[in-house]
């Protein structure tokens, strides 16, 4: 579908095959329950300018927490080509929902940790009002049908933890050791997703706060109203 | 004085050859025979290896509570076993809260199936699964 430009987007900027590692862990999605914030606040009489800034707040909220988790988790991503590093990627998607007879649509905005942004389908910005907004981070990286990401994530045991072993070769009785993982630098291991996410997650619902206020303050702003929490 | 890991090994320790997690693995847990903490050895074939990292930090308001993560790894003989082990763990684990000897405690698992990690250098395959779990933090006198 092409973006308000009437360009489609590029086959390099989005893959055919998309293969969302770690994303189990890494999943952050938050639904905003437009009735019960408005249900909270004293009466608005534009629901609907109130809704748009509450998307455009709440997603830059969110895009800003992913990229804070994304930057920490790369520095711990184990490297060697590079290559797993560098696939670390934030996506967001508000979801198309259906408000008062009209629907609005769905926005997938892709951001990277350079702070480029691409959005895959939409027909409106992120300004259109969203009763769901998820965010996804992810690392890819496949290997000779080898899932890397996973495998780096989710491997615990180092190298000197993995017990040597006997196996038979040609009748013979031979020792082998464990593998050495290759990639791992100083400062990266397992869990280099997981962990910066458990580290900072805490913080969200202080970010999420601080963005609804600020869509209660700007809404105030333009028009001219003194909405407030009760 | 009892910690998390003593606490889940003695759990799987108790379980009988007709839980579902004993009956899959093919035989109940013997501590350092099939069932491992930490390190998983090269031999046996069959085991099951808890170990333990850190976790979300510990609350902030309530400071008993503490919620540490625990990798509990299957390594078998087939996949197949591997597998329906590991699938077994998880809907004996999720919301499972009779872990804990002498705390509260409640195992809460992070996915709906296990993880297929490798085949090892033996080429016996190796799934994990990954558990949120959530104490009243241990004694530590």
């Amino acid at each position: 579908m092409p973006g308000p430009s009437g360009k489609m987007p590029t086959a390099a900027a989005f893959p055919a095959r998309r293969y969302r590692t770690v994303k189990q862990e890494a999943l952050n999605k938050m639904e905003g329950d437009i009735k019960a914030l408005m249900r909270s606040l004293t009466s608005i009489t534009d629901p609907m300018s109130f809704y748009r800034l509450w998307t455009e707040h709440t997603t830059r909220a969110l895009i800003a927490f992913c990229w804070d988790v994304l930057d920490h988790a790369v520095a711990r991503t184990p490297y060697r080509s590079g290559e797993l590093r560098s696939s670390g990627l934030v996506t967001i998607r508000t979801g198309a929902k259906q408000i008062s007879g009209t629907v609005f649509p769905a926005v997938d905005v892709r951001a990277d940790r350079r702070g480029n942004w691409e959005l895959r389908t939409h027909t409106s910005s992120i300004k259109s009002p969203a009763a769901l907004i998820t965010a996804e981070i992810s690392f890819e990286k496949i290997d000779d049908g080898k899932d890397i990401a996973l495998w780096a994530h989710e491997e615990l045991l180092g190298y000197e933890e993995r017990a040597a072993g006997k196996r038979a070769d040609k009748g013979r009785t031979t020792k082998y050791y464990a593998a050495k993982p290759g990639g791992y630098g100083v400062g990266t291991g397992p869990k280099y997703l997981e962990g910066p996410y458990l580290e900072k997650v805490g913080h969200f619902a202080g970010i999420l706060q601080e963005a609804t206020n600020f869509a209660i303050r700007e809404y105030n702003r333009k028009s001219g109203q003194r909405v407030r929490r009760r | 004085m009892a910690n998390l890991v003593e606490d889940l090994e003695t759990y799987f320790l108790s379980l009988t050859a007709t839980n579902p997690i004993c009956s899959n693995f093919g035989t109940t847990f013997t501590s350092n025979t099939n069932l491992f903490i930490v390190v998983e050895p090269a031999s046996p074939t069959n085991s099951l290896t808890i170990i333990p990292y850190g976790g979300s930090p510990p609350d902030t308001r309530h400071r008993e509570a503490q919620y540490p993560s625990v990798q509990i790894r299957i390594k078998t003989n087939t996949a197949a076993k591997g597998y329906k082990t590991g699938q077994a763990v998880i809907n004996t684990m999720h919301l499972n809260d009779r872990v804990g000897s002498n705390i509260k405690m409640k195992c809460f698992v992070k996915s709906s199936a296990p993880i297929f990690l490798k085949f090892d250098e033996e080429d016996y395959p190796v799934w994990v699964i990954n558990l949120d779990i959530m104490h009243v933090q241990y004694s530590v006198s």
